[in-house]
C-alpha cells in the first residue's frame, strides 16, 4: 500500500469511529440540555443495542427486525430508567447526580454481565458485499452504512427539533423550563422523551459498529467517554457542535494512531480533552449566546 | 465521665476491632488479615476522596490515578533499583504531590462535569501511559516479585504483623484528616464546597486549599498504592483502571460522605461483601451499582450518617 | 486628606452590551452611613460586587483609604478591612455548617490558617479559635441571636439568616461594611431591629454604605444618599436634598415604585 492509500485508510476510519462518537456526543446533548444532566450511562445503550440485536441474530431473527426489537429495548430501558431513577433527584446537588448516572451505568454494565457473560460477540456485516478498494485502501462496506445512517440520524434529528411540535417544545424546556412549563408543556415529560432519544441514538451506535468490532459487557465505557470529549470539544449545548466535535476527534484519533503511534493515542486524545478543558470550557464551536 | 460516650467512641471501637480480628477467624488467619488489609488500603483512599469531595466539593472519578503512581514508583525503585520500600514510598510520595500541585491548579479551577471528566481523563492518561511505557513499567502484564515491606531492615514479611503496620497507619491518616477537617480549615473547605464566591469574599483563598486538598488526598492515595504494592506483590494496570476509581465512589457514598468514618466503613464493607458472597463474582458489578442507587436515593447520608442521624434522634 | 474612606471614581461596567454602571462617582466619609438607592436595575449591587472585588469594573477606580483597590481579589479586599453582605443570602450550609460555623468564617481573613496548620501548629490555631468563638457569640448577641450558635444555618428564618450574614460580616473588624438590602424580606418590626443595629455600628465607628429598596429606612439613618437610574448618578446629598430632587421622583414615578413621603 502506497503512503497515500494509508492516509486514505486512516481518513475513513477516523470517520467511522467519528461517526460513532459524533452520535454519542450527540445523545448526550440532547439529554444535557433537556435534563441538566451528563448522562454516564450513555455507553451502556451503546452495548446493549449491540448485544440484543447479537442475540436475536444468534436465534434466527432477520436483520431488520433484530435492529428494531433492540432499538426498542433500548428506548424502553432508557424511558424507565428516567422515569423510576432520574424524576427523583432533580433536586439535589449535582455531584449526587454525576454519581448516580455513574451508579446506574454500573448497574447496566452489572446486568449485561449477567446475561452475556464474558465472552465478545460480532455481528455479521448488514450488507454482504465485498469491501470497497478506493486508491488501494480497503474500505469495508459497513463503513459506508455507518456514515449513512450517522446522516440519516443527524438529518432526522434536525427534522425533529426544528420542524415538530414536540420537537420544538423539548428545545423550549432546554432554553427555559420554568417559562415552558408556564406555557403547559410537560417538562417532565420532555426529559423523558430526551432520554429516550438517548436511548436510541445509544443503541443505533452500537448496532451499527457492531459488525466491525467485537462487543462485550465493557466495551461502553470509551464509546461514552470519547463521545463526552466530542461534546466537550463541541461545547456542551450545541448539536452541530457535537457532531462536528465527533468527527474532528475520529480523525485525529485516526491519524494519532496511524502516524503517531498506537500505544500513546488514548494518552495523546485524553490529554487534549483536558486542554480544551482548561482553555476552551466552552468547547471550539460554541456559538456565544 | 458518660460511660456510653466512651463505649461509642469510633477510635476505640476501631481500635479494638483491629486488635482482635485476626483472631476471631484463627484458622484462616492469614487470609482474613489479607483482606482486612485490603480494607485498611482502600480506606486510605476513600477518606482521601471524602476530604476531596464531601468536604471541599470537588468531583473526583479518577481518585485511581495517584494510587496507580505510588504503587508503580515503589514497585519499580525496589524491583530494578533495589531502593528500601520506605525509601521508594517516600519518593512516591513525593513525587505524586509534586505531580498534583502542577496539575491541580488549573484542572480544580474546572467545575462540576468538567472536573469529573478531567479526573477521569487524567486516570485514563495514567493508565495509558502505564501500559505504554512497556520498558519501565512492564506493560499490561505488571511488575511482580515486589519485595515485602520493609523498614531499616526490619521486614514485615509476616502477615500480621503488616496488618498491624497498616492499620496503624490508616489510624494515622484518620487521625490526621478530622484534625484538618475540625479546624478553621475545615470549615473554610466547607465554605468553599457551599459557595466558592461567598467564600472569596471573607479572605478565603479557594484556590490554595482546593490545590492544598489535593495534594494532601493525593500523597495518602500515593502512600495507599506503596503499602498495596508490597502487600500482594504484583501491580498491573487493571488495578488503577477508573472502575476501580468508580468503586470509590460507591464506598464513599456507601459509608457516608462528608464524615471521614463513612468512608472507613464503606470501604471495609465492600470489600468484605464480596468475601461472604464470593459465589456470586458476576454479580459483585451489579450489586455495586445496585447498592450505589439505593443509597443515592434513600439513605443519601450513607451507612455512617445515617446511624449518626437515628441516635441523635434517639438522644432527642 | 478629608476623612473619606471610600472613593468611587467614574466607574463603567458592560454586561454582554448591557450597561450597567455609566460614570459613577461618589464618595463615603469615615464614621457615616451613605445610602445608595435606585430604581430595580440601576446598578446597586454591581458596584458593591465591584467595591468588594467579586466583579472587575471596565473602567474607573475604586480608592479605600487613598489605596488603590480596583480590580483586587475579593479575599485580598476583605483582609484589608471591606466587609459584606449580600442580596441572596450566602450563607454556608455544606457539611452542615451551624450558626456559628458561619459567623466564624468571617473571621477567616484574621485566622488565616495554612492548610497544614490544623496538623502542625494546632495548639496555637485553636486557641485563636477559640477567642473568635468567643466574639462571634458576643456579635450573635449583638444581632439579637443570642443561644442560635448550634443550629443548622438552614433552620433559621429568613430574617435571622439575614442577621447572621451580618453577624459574620463584622467578625473581621472591618472598616467599612457594605450592607446590600438587609432589610428586604423583613417584617416592620425585624426593620426596627436592623435599623438600631445599624445605628449602633455607626456610633462604635464603623462606616455603612447601604443598599436599600426600603427608602424609608434609608433616608432615616444615612447622613447622605447617592441615587442610581439605569447605571447613572442622578443625585447626591443629605436625605432631605434627594428627597426633593425632581430626577429622583422622577426616576422612582417613572417605575412605578413605592415613594414614600417623609
Amino acid at each position: 500500500m502506497s503512503d497515500f492509500s494509508y492516509l486514505v485508510q486512516f481518513f475513513f476510519s477516523g470517520l467511522t469511529s467519528g461517526s460513532i462518537y459524533a452520535l454519542i456526543a450527540v445523545s448526550l446533548v440532547i439529554v444535557y440540555r433537556a435534563s441538566q444532566l451528563i448522562c454516564f450511562s450513555q455507553g451502556e445503550f451503546y452495548v446493549f443495542g449491540a448485544l440484543i440485536m447479537a442475540s436475536l441474530l444468534m436465534k434466527g431473527i432477520p436483520l431488520l427486525a433484530a435492529f428494531l426489537l433492540s432499538l426498542l429495548s433500548s428506548v424502553i430501558m432508557a424511558g424507565f430508567i428516567q422515569y423510576i431513577v432520574i424524576r427523583r433527584l432533580l433536586k439535589k446537588p449535582i455531584g449526587m447526580l454525576i454519581v448516580m448516572t455513574i451508579a446506574i451505568s454500573l448497574a447496566l454494565r452489572g446486568f449485561a454481565l449477567l446475561i452475556w457473560g464474558r465472552e465478545s460477540y460480532v455481528v455479521r456485516p448488514f450488507f454482504q458485499v465485498a469491501p470497497l478498494s478506493f486508491v488501494g485502501a480497503t474500505l469495508p462496506s459497513q463503513v459506508f452504512l455507518i456514515m449513512g445512517v450517522t446522516a440519516l440520524v443527524l438529518l432526522c434529528l434536525w427534522l425533529f427539533f426544528e420542524k415538530t411540535l414536540i420537537g420544538l417544545a423539548m428545545r423550549a424546556c432546554a432554553e427555559n423550563p420554568d417559562a415552558a412549563s408556564l406555557m403547559g408543556i410537560n417538562v417532565h415529560r420532555m426529559s423523558l422523551f430526551a432520554w429516550m432519544w438517548g436511548g436510541a441514538i445509544g443503541a443505533i451506535s452500537g448496532m451499527v459498529v457492531a459488525p466491525l468490532l467485537f462487543t462485550q459487557y465493557t466495551s461502553g465505557i470509551m464509546p461514552m467517554v470519547k463521545g463526552f470529549i466530542a461534546m466537550s470539544i463541541g461545547g456542551l449545548t450545541g448539536i452541530s457542535g457535537a457532531a462536528l466535535g465527533g468527527f474532528l476527534l475520529g480523525l485525529t484519533e485516526a491519524f494519532t494512531v496511524g502516524l503517531v503511534s498506537s500505544r500513546f493515542s488514548d494518552a495523546i486524545v485524553f490529554t487534549i480533552l483536558i486542554i480544551v478543558l482548561i482553555f476552551k470550557p466552552s468547547g471550539l464551536f460554541a456559538r456565544s449566546q | 465521665m458518660n460511660i456510653r460516650r466512651i463505649l461509642t467512641n469510633p477510635y476505640l471501637i476501631l481500635c479494638l476491632s483491629v486488635l482482635i480480628a485476626p483472631f476471631v477467624f484463627a484458622d484462616k488467619s492469614a487470609y482474613v488479615t489479607g483482606v482486612l488489609i485490603f480494607c485498611a488500603v482502600y480506606t486510605i483512599l476513600t477518606i482521601g476522596l471524602d476530604l476531596l469531595m464531601g468536604y471541599t466539593g470537588q468531583i473526583s472519578v479518577g481518585h485511581a490515578s495517584f494510587f496507580a503512581i505510588g504503587a508503580y514508583v515503589s514497585a519499580i525503585l525496589t524491583t530494578r533499583y533495589g531502593l528500601s520500600p520506605l525509601g521508594a514510598m517516600a519518593s512516591g510520595m513525593v513525587l505524586s504531590g509534586i505531580l498534583s500541585w502542577a496539575i491541580g491548579r488549573p484542572v480544580l479551577a474546572l467545575k462540576e462535569y468538567y472536573l469529573a471528566m478531567a479526573t477521569l481523563a487524567f486516570n485514563e492518561i495514567v493508565i495509558s501511559l502505564i501500559i505504554g511505557l512497556e520498558g519501565l513499567t512492564g506493560g499490561a502484564s505488571g511488575i511482580r516479585d515486589i519485595p515485602p515491606f520493609a523498614i531499616f531492615g526490619v521486614s514485615f514479611k509476616h502477615h500480621l504483623l503488616y496488618y498491624y503496620l497498616v492499620w496503624l497507619i490508616t489510624i494515622f491518616v484518620i487521625v490526621l484528616s478530622r484534625a484538618i477537617v475540625n479546624s478553621p480549615v475545615g470549615r473554610a473547605l466547607s465554605a468553599i464546597h457551599g459557595d466558592e464566591i461567598g467564600a472569596r469574599a471573607f479572605g478565603i483563598d479557594c484556590t490554595k486549599y482546593k490545590t492544598g486538598i489535593f495534594v494532601i488526598v493525593n500523597v495518602f492515595a500515593s502512600l495507599a498504592g506503596s503499602l498495596y504494592a508490597h502487600f500482594i506483590g504484583f501491580i498491573a494496570p487493571d488495578d488503577f483502571q477508573v472502575g476501580t476509581s468508580v468503586s470509590l465512589l460507591v464506598m464513599l457514598y456507601l459509608g457516608g460522605i462528608g464524615t471521614i468514618w463513612g468512608p472507613v466503613i464503606g470501604a471495609c464493607f465492600l470489600k468484605i461483601l464480596p468475601e461472604i458472597t464470593y459465589h456470586f463474582k458476576d454479580y459483585e458489578l451489579l450489586v455495586n451499582g445496585l447498592i450505589l442507587v439505593f443509597v443515592l436515593i434513600f439513605l443519601p447520608e450513607g451507612l455512617y450518617g445515617t446511624l449518626k442521624k437515628i441516635t441523635k434522634r434517639a438522644e432527642g | 486628606m478629608d476623612g473619606t474612606i471610600l472613593k468611587v471614581t467614574g466607574v463603567t461596567k458592560n454586561f454582554k452590551g448591557l450597561r450597567a454602571l455609566d460614570g459613577v462617582s461618589f464618595s463615603v466619609r469615615k464614621g457615616m452611613i451613605k445610602g445608595l438607592i435606585g430604581p430595580n436595575g440601576a446598578g446597586k449591587t454591581t458596584l458593591l460586587n465591584i467595591v468588594n472585588g467579586i466583579t472587575k469594573p471596565d473602567s474607573g477606580k475604586i480608592l479605600f483609604k487613598e489605596k488603590d483597590i480596583t480590580g483586587l481579589r475579593a479575599d485580598n479586599i476583605s483582609r484589608l478591612g471591606i466587609g459584606r453582605t449580600f442580596q441572596i443570602v450566602r450563607l454556608f450550609s455544606a457539611g452542615g455548617l451551624s450558626v456559628i460555623d458561619n459567623v466564624l468564617i468571617g473571621a477567616h481573613s484574621v485566622l488565616n490558617p495554612r492548610i497544614l496548620d490544623p496538623i502542625f501548629f494546632r495548639k496555637r490555631l485553636l486557641k485563636k479559635e477559640a477567642e473568635m468563638r468567643e466574639k462571634a457569640s458576643l456579635l450573635l448577641s449583638f444581632v439579637g441571636l443570642k443561644g442560635m450558635e448550634g443550629r443548622p444555618i438552614n433552620s433559621l428564618s429568613f430574617g435571622s439568616q439575614r442577621l447572621v450574614e451580618l453577624a459574620r460580616a463584622l467578625m473581621s473588624d472591618p472598616e467599612i461594611i457594605l450592607l446590600d438590602e438587609p432589610a428586604s424580606g423583613l417584617n416592620d418590626f425585624e426593620v426596627g431591629h436592623l435599623k438600631e443595629i445599624i445605628i449602633s455600628l455607626r456610633e462604635k465607628g464603623m462606616t455603612v454604605l447601604i443598599v436599600e429598596h426600603n427608602i424609608k429606612l434609608v433616608m432615616e439613618i444615612s447622613h447622605e444618599v447617592v441615587v442610581l437610574n439605569f447605571g447613572k448618578k442622578i443625585a447626591e446629598g443629605t436625605p432631605s436634598d434627594v428627597i426633593s430632587d425632581k430626577n429622583v421622583l422622577e426616576a422612582y414615578l417613572g417605575s412605578k415604585e413605592k415613594w414614600m413621603k417623609v
